[in-house]
């Protein structure tokens, strides 16, 4: 079998890379393969679940289900590139706070999709948390931790702030 | 009551920093030098005779290292304890998944060349899709056996006939609760490495040490050469009781001579692996005019699938569990556990108690209809009491029903709004109850052993044979550590499952981590303890000391010594460098249930109520709006993470009440074999959740803790249906409630206009 | 599988004709599921991400609305050019879940591949009783059919048909313009040739006399297609209906234009709609397919595509 290889020109996680590889490539596979950040999981290969999301150009994406090519010139942001143990991001600790994770097989992909919500919408309230949550599928906690992470996270990033200019509360 | 300083608190879990960064290991982020991967060739058909098998092919192709079949594997055939099981398809292919050929080669893609050059011929056979086709025996599942019965049993206890004779009031219906996917999201992997006569396998498992057994049976090896090591595991709920996984990675392995991974994918985790046990009950009751249960009469027919694996179990504990719950006086139950060609079937959180409870407490409530009382008065009426003896010998010490009851009914408002309902809207009420940790594992005990270790390096490192799956057994057993000696959750090092280092394991299953590991874990405290104290006392020149606090204070004064850490390195030191070990054993005293399956068969039971409020539409559509869920699980040892557990449990639930359905046709395939068909809850779907807990303040369990794993679970599909049939009159006695069922419902009750009516 | 990035509609074009089993692809989020689970394989994809002719919702200077066939559907929901067409806004922010709309395209969706439980969910490894789709001689939906019955499930087509959109399609020899509805042909095929690419759609210029409406029926809210779907486009003068477009999506395999019942709204009143609507539910439901699932048979989708239409023409009425 010879499959025809592509340069692909990407940026993950802040580092540019430009490497040769097989042009049908999954993104996901190409972040767990090539570049070792086993942090994005694999699981359905469908778009139906969620563990693979990470951000493209910040917007959430199924890895599993974009092709590498699909990213090229564009910036890939992985959990990898959200915090470490000295210094986590508010997402990481708030979810730590409220207990949001059981088996952590969903929280990389949830956490991801919670930081193009909040990246985006400083303030969500319960019902915008849940429409931005309900492409991640979550088996263990019930979802409710998780809700009430977002909102902490919201707090902390928002430096306290808990109301929006117009008046809503999140 | 003591004074307790980590246990109840809702402490961070000690495995949780790990995840959210994204570093936790899973069993498929393994990557070794030299890695081969493992892909399998399933069967083209449900059911049919292997005519013809021919992997020259795959063999030759350049890259492929390995390609075995069930000739290479002669012992294949006995897996399992039951030995029902082969793991390669040995002439007969009997489910969709079964797999004929396992391929090791250089990377995934030649793998999948190698299982397409394959060639099989195949005779096809008739397919039994379903239990009713398995009755009748028409057409044998598997060429072994001369009918479709794998197990059949009945129990009975005291004098049903008289009992039902002697009823003023009698119900009878019949339920379908059907085969569910466990749906963890992590699908099962493993990498075997093969080397010096050792067999090493790094995965996930429920069960490290029944997967060790196996591996060593499976391949010849002997048991001291296998060892299995732990990855970190995405969900379980039962799936990962049986490891198919790990044995063809092992057996490509040691075919090769190199590492082997193999992962499955969505697909064969669905087709190819346990789904729980399907069941088809029909249920009676007779009752007296003020609402007292007197017996019950149950038919049980269960779908074990292609083999029997765990599903005998899981038919016994649904035959038997659900009745301890209430004073019948007399029972009788005739269990059928049937092979059909589909994917065979197993544990699922619960173990097939939320089968049978979905009977048990919707025909309760048909009874509380007939009998027009109130089902939380007729349920209340029946409860077993503390320190009485369930009917099949459960000898229930802490048992919080009543305030469960009490405590669910404030928070969904019963007493009022069963009253003043609006139009539309309904309650509905079921009760469960499940063991603290059960008997069951190769060889099986009782007990649990628990290991803790604290060396020069101040490091406290315990040793677990059992397994984290994200129900938090790692972190429990850090709080009581620390507990224990004062010290934070965060410094103790929890071990689990590597089958070198860590007791011998019956499995994590049975909700038996509380009550079993948690106990041993105390003893193993206190071992340590007297040996530290006892060291420090000899070796450091004190009087007697006590462990307080994080320090080594005078038992007489109080007076603060020396921090803990300090005592134990310079204690250590004194010693030859002797780390300070303790083991502790919990041995709780159960039997196994004798033939009858009577027997005080777990150190304690918990129990739960769960209530639901819907909304039933015009069209018949309904909203589940509120579920309330409150458990007696003793003393809660850490309020955050037993919420988890609550919320996510009944979400599960909710998944199979309203949404969830494999749909087996009748070539015996799931056809809804994607997450997109089998539609497990998303975040939208989440109703009002309220956990609640009731503490009772067990006798056994560790600071009087029972266990909570699987209670959650239970009792949520019959409360969802009985709060519809408050609403609307329309009862449901088989799950999924989809949109057909709806819409059967109602042309059957507009036919039956009149005769029916909710309360 | 190669994937080709292609430069230029022209080359693009070119490449189709000269590799006839060649398959576009734009979000990828309809094809490349299929192919990561082995229901179907292709040896050359043609990647269009580069072709700018494809992007951008403007207005022309006729008041017609070009949207790209590259415009992903998050964009929809958030281009302040389409907060007129609150139907299309709708329909576009319901589609799957926020993942895939941020990367599924509207060419894409309008364009996708039919589907059935049978074929999507088939298992590849298995080959017995193959269905039209997969290579085979049956279809699982209709004993005895001749083709494929795939329900066409699309949420965004049936709002577009209302509207009266059109689509616009290249070749490298014309660029043709026909109306979205036309681009559905029996058996899932799509009234796009092998070499041609859809450009983009033109929505009618909007007026303030315009109300349209889509609804959906669901088992999740997140991921699942449409059980049943129907989307309105309502003309008024006066408070009074002038013209009116009912669509059904999910019904068959393709959108059902329900143009028989028009003659009942036309003159009348708009806050009679949902009063009217009561009287031709049957003349909808006719226009449902048979169709097997597990979760919904015949009856229940008829009852559904009643269910949809009377509260699709509420929303209209509440608009008013």
């Amino acid at each position: 079998m010879e499959d025809r290889t592509i340069c692909l020109r990407i940026n993950i996680n802040g580092i540019d890379y430009r490497e040769d590889i097989p042009s049908d490539i999954t993104l996901l596979d190409y972040l767990r393969k090539y570049r070792q950040l086993m942090g994005t999981k694999k699981n359905c290969g469908a778009g139906e679940c969620g563990t693979c999301t990470v951000l493209l150009d910040g917007r959430a994406v199924y890895s599993c289900i974009t092709l590498a090519i699909q990213a090229y010139g564009k910036k890939v942001e992985t959990i990898e590139s959200l915090g470490d143990e000295e210094s986590l991001h508010p997402i990481q600790q708030a979810y730590l706070d409220a207990g949001a994770l059981q088996c952590g097989y969903c929280t990389p992909g949830m956490i991801m999709t919670t930081k193009e919500l909040l990246d985006n919408n400083p303030y969500p309230q319960d019902r915008e948390i849940r429409e931005a949550l309900a492409g991640n599928i979550c088996r263990c906690t019930g979802y409710r931790q998780i809700i009430e992470a977002v909102k902490l996270a919201a707090r902390k990033m928002s430096g306290g702030k808990t109301e929006r200019d117009d008046g809503h509360e999140c | 009551m003591e004074d307790l300083h980590v246990i109840g608190k809702s402490v961070r879990r000690v495995d949780a920093l790990a995840k959210v960064l994204g570093k936790a290991v899973y069993s498929d982020d393994l990557v070794l030098p030299h890695m081969l991967y493992g892909k399998a060739l399933h069967s083209s058909y449900p059911h049919a005779r292997i005519l013809k098998l021919d992997v020259s092919k795959a063999k030759e192709l350049s890259g492929v290292h390995a390609v075995l079949t069930a000739e290479d594997a002669p012992n294949n055939k006995k897996y399992h304890r039951t030995g029902d099981t082969w793991v390669l398809a040995d002439g007969e292919v009997r489910f969709i998944g079964d797999i004929v050929a396992i391929v090791a080669a250089k990377n995934e893609e030649i793998a999948e060349e190698a299982i397409r050059l394959i060639e099989v011929e195949y005779q096809p056979l008739p397919v039994v899709a379903y239990i009713k086709e398995a009755l009748t025996a028409d057409n044998l599942t598997r060429n072994d056996k001369s009918d479709n019965i794998a197990m059949s049993f009945n129990v009975s206890r005291g004098d049903v006939e008289s009992d039902f004779e002697k009823a003023e009031v009698f119900v009878t219906h019949r339920y379908i609760f059907p085969s569910l996917h466990q749906l963890h999201l992590e699908p099962n992997s493993a990498t075997a490495v093969y080397g010096l006569g050792k067999l090493t396998v790094y995965c996930g498992s429920q069960v490290w040490f029944r997967t060790r057994h196996e591996l060593a049976k499976i391949t010849g090896l002997e048991e001291e050469n296998v060892i299995v090591k732990a990855m970190e595991i995405g969900g379980a709920f039962g799936a990962r009781n049986e490891q198919i996984v790990p044995i063809l990675a092992g057996l490509l392995a040691v075919a090769t001579k190199r590492p082997v991974k193999f992962t499955n994918s969505r697909l064969e985790e669905f087709l190819a692996t346990r789904p729980s046990v399907g069941m088809e009950i029909e249920l009676s009751m007779a009752a007296d005019r003020d609402g007292r249960l007197l017996s019950k009469k149950a038919k049980v027919f269960a779908d074990f699938g292609a083999f029997t694996s765990d599903s005998d179990a899981v038919l016994g504990i649904a035959s038997l569990r659900a009745d301890n719950n209430y004073n019948f006086r007399s029972v009788y139950v005739e269990s059928v556990g049937l092979y059909t060609n589909h994917t065979p079937t197993s544990a699922y959180r619960g173990f097939g108690n939320p089968q049978m409870h979905f009977a048990l407490e919707s025909l309760i409530d048909e009874l509380a209809g007939k009998l027009e009382m109130d089902p939380t008065l007729v349920r209340s009426k029946n409860f077993i009491k503390p320190n009485q003896t369930g009917i099949h010998g459960y000898q229930v010490t802490s048992c919080g029903l009543e305030e469960c009851m009490a405590k669910a009914k404030e928070l969904i408002n019963w007493d009022e709004r069963i009253k003043n309902k609006p139009p539309g809207k309904g309650l509905g009420v079921a009760a469960l109850v499940h063991v603290s940790s059960s008997r069951a594992g190769e060889p099986e005990f009782a007990g649990s052993c628990s290991m803790l270790r604290l060396d020069s390096n101040r490091k406290f490192t315990v040793f677990v044979g059992e397994c984290e799956m994200g129900q938090g057994a790692c972190t429990v057993m850090a709080q009581i550590v620390a507990e224990e000696f004062g010290i934070s959750p965060q410094d103790v090092t929890v071990v689990m499952g590597d089958t070198d280092l860590t007791p011998f394991s019956t499995g994590t299953h049975g909700s038996k981590l509380a009550t079993n590991l948690g106990n041993s874990m105390l003893f193993a405290c206190k071992e340590v303890k007297e040996k530290l104290t006892k060291c420090i006392r000899e070796h450091l020149g004190t009087g007697p000391v006590d462990i307080k606090d994080g320090n080594i204070v005078g038992s007489y004064t109080g007076e603060f010594l020396m921090t803990l850490a300090e005592g134990v390195e310079r204690a250590c030191y004194a010693n030859s460098g002797c780390p300070f070990i303790g083991l502790g054993i919990f041995e709780p005293k159960t039997v196994m249930g004798d033939r009858t399956g009577y027997g005080h068969i777990a150190p304690t039971y918990s129990f739960g109520i769960q209530m639901a409020e819907v909304t039933v539409l015009e069209n018949g559509h309904y909203t589940i709006d509120k579920l309330i869920s409150v458990h007696d699980i003793g003393r809660v040892i850490n309020q955050q993470m037993a919420l988890g557990q609550v919320y996510g449990g009944v979400m599960q639930a909710v998944g199979c009440t309203s949404m969830e359905d494999l749909s087996v046709n009748k070539e015996g395939i799931y056809q809804a074999n994607t997450l997109l068909e089998y539609k497990p809850p998303t975040i939208l779907e989440m109703p009002e959740l309220f956990g609640g807990f009731v503490e009772t303040i067990d006798p056994y369990g560790p600071y009087g803790a029972k266990g909570i794993a699987e209670c959650p679970n239970i009792s949520v599909a019959p409360a969802v249906t009985n709060a519809i049939y408050n609403a609307c009159g329309l009862r449901f006695d088989d799950i999924p409630v989809t949109p057909i069922k709806i819409h059967q419902k109602m042309i059957e009750a507009k036919g039956n206009k009149g005769k029916e009516s909710p309360r | 599988m190669n994937v080709n990035r292609m430069e230029s509609l022209d080359s693009a074009c070119r490449f189709l004709e000269e590799n006839p089993q060649a398959k576009l692809i734009a979000g990828g989020t309809d094809l490349i599921p299929r192919l990561n689970q082995k229901i179907e394989s292709r040896e050359d994809l043609c990647f269009l991400d580069n072709l700018e002719e494809l992007r951008g919702i403007k207005g022309n200077d006729d008041g017609h609305m070009f949207i790209g066939a590259l415009t992903r559907l998050v964009e929809l929901s958030k281009s302040p050019f389409l907060s007129n067409y609150t139907a299309l806004i709708k329909a576009a922010g319901k589609v799957a879940s926020p993942q895939i709309r941020n990367q599924a395209t509207i060419g894409g969706n309008i364009l996708q591949e039919n589907r059935c439980m049978y074929f999507n969910q088939a298992v590849p490894w298995s080959e017995i009783n193959l269905c039209y789709k997969r290579g085979g001689n049956k279809c699982y939906q209709y004993k005895n059919s001749k083709e494929c019955m795939a329900l066409f499930q699309s949420d965004i087509a049936p709002v577009l048909i209302a509207y009266g959109a059109k689509a616009l399609i290249y070749s490298n020899d014309n660029t043709r313009e026909i109306p979205v509805s036309d681009l559905y042909l029996p058996a899932g095929k799509k009234n796009v040739g092998h070499a041609e690419i859809l450009l983009g759609i033109k929505l009618p210029p909007f007026t303030d006399h315009y109300l349209s409406s889509y609804v959906r029926k669901t088992i999740r809210g997140s991921f699942d297609f449409p059980l049943m779907s129907c989307a309105v486009f309502v003309t008024e003068k006066n408070e009074k209906i002038v013209d009116i477009a009912v669509v059904l999506g999910s019904a068959g395999v393709m959108p059902a234009d329900i143009k028989d019942i028009s003659p009942s709204f036309i003159g009348k009143r708009i806050s009679d709609l949902p009063q009217l609507a009561l009287g031709v539910l049957d003349a909808v439901a006719k226009h449902v397919a048979p169709f097997r699932d597990t979760r919904v048979n015949t009856p229940v989708r008829k009852d559904m595509a009643k269910t949809v239409f009377i509260e699709a023409m509420n929303e209209i009425a509440s608009q008013n």
